[in-house]
């Protein structure tokens, strides 16, 4: 992975007092993270990418209203996730993330079966959900976001977020097991 | 704290939250627990790392440019009022230097050859500060023309 040099909310600092360019940094380390969630939203890979440069405009030109109350990654996801939500407004469901998990092929037998298990259980985890609920597994498991960020973003009680995520944390041990997963990764 | 018990609290806690002491107590005691918990833990960072649509590109250069044409630059401009105080502070030094020694030494060294050459200097830098003035507020002044012509329309 790449490695940055500074911290994000250093950048943003710097951003917010007229360097511009450092904004490319940002846009670098979260374009990926932006175009999955844009994959969710659209299911195509132009619109994705549209998707993207569209979030990356929009916090460029509110980055004057980031105040620095919350980590700038949380507040870039806020921002996407809003633009995603107002654009596929009448259209389908998001889809999850779940549902596209691959398994890479560059990885030893055990860790591939590994992953297999994980997605699996997260897949069954996002099944047993109903739609609208399933972005809360999204923004939990593969954006980092804490159960406040979740509410303040969904709107979802934040118990109801916190159950949703608890159940498919238990379908997660339950698959980890006895798995190789624990013997590697002792603390 | 039993290990289920210990379990339940170590699932039901926030991403990067603070585990609470006595968890964190068990968990050093419970190799089981440890175990467990460890397997979560690495199940968790790998899947926010984990290469989502990893076909993708790099398109930081064409949201790069797209951000540079947006307009909003965010570049320091500087305040009005230090702009003024600088102004009033050349025009200031201009008639007060008259009333200076050093002015009288120069006049008395150079005689009044020295009157013309010092002016056209000091009527240079007015004109350079001015127009730096007016070229960093260039689009200030053009809203500023267009709304005055529309009210004479």
């Amino acid at each position: 992975m790449e490695e940055y040099k500074y911290v994000d909310e250093y950048i943003i600092k710097k951003v917010q007092q007229g360097n511009a360019g450092l904004f490319e940094q940002v846009v670098k380390k979260y374009q990926k993270r932006i175009f999955s969630m844009g994959m969710m939203f659209f299911r195509n890979p132009d619109d994705a990418s549209d998707y993207v440069q569209e979030v990356f405009i929009k916090t460029f030109n509110n980055i004057q209203t980031y105040r620095g109350q919350s980590k700038f990654y949380y507040w870039l996801i806020r921002v996407a996730y809003n633009h995603g939500i107002n654009m596929v407004k009448g259209m389908k469901r998001a889809e999850s993330l779940v549902d596209t998990l691959v398994v890479d092929g560059d990885i030893s037998p055990e860790e591939s079966q590994l992953k297999k298990d994980i997605f699996s259980a997260l897949q069954h985890a996002v099944d047993d959900l109903p739609e609208k609920y399933r972005i809360c597994i999204d923004l939990y498991f593969f954006y980092g976001c804490p159960y406040h960020e979740i509410t303040a973003m969904t709107g979802f009680p934040v118990n109801t977020v916190k159950s949703h995520v608890f159940r498919a944390k238990q379908l997660l041990r339950d698959a980890l097991k006895g798995s190789v997963a624990e013997e590697y990764h002792e603390m | 704290m039993k290990c289920e018990q210990a379990m339940e609290q170590y699932l039901r806690a926030d991403n990067d939250a603070y585990l609470p002491l006595a968890l964190r107590i068990h968990l050093r005691m419970c190799g089981k627990c440890r175990k467990e918990a460890a397997a979560m833990r690495w199940a968790l960072e790998m899947l926010r790392k984990e290469e989502l649509h990893s076909a993708y590109g790099d398109i930081s250069g064409s949201v790069m440019d797209a951000v540079r044409n947006s307009g909003n630059s965010y570049g320091r401009t500087m305040p009005l009022r230090n702009w003024v105080s600088g102004e009033v502070i050349i025009i200031a030094s201009i008639f007060l230097v008259q009333f200076s020694d050093d002015r009288h030494w120069l006049n008395n060294f150079f005689g009044s050859n020295l009157e013309v050459p010092l002016y056209i200097v000091l009527g240079v830098l007015v004109t350079v500060y001015s127009a730096l003035f007016v070229v960093s507020r260039l689009e200030e002044f053009k809203e500023k023309v267009v709304k005055w012509q529309n009210r004479q329309g």
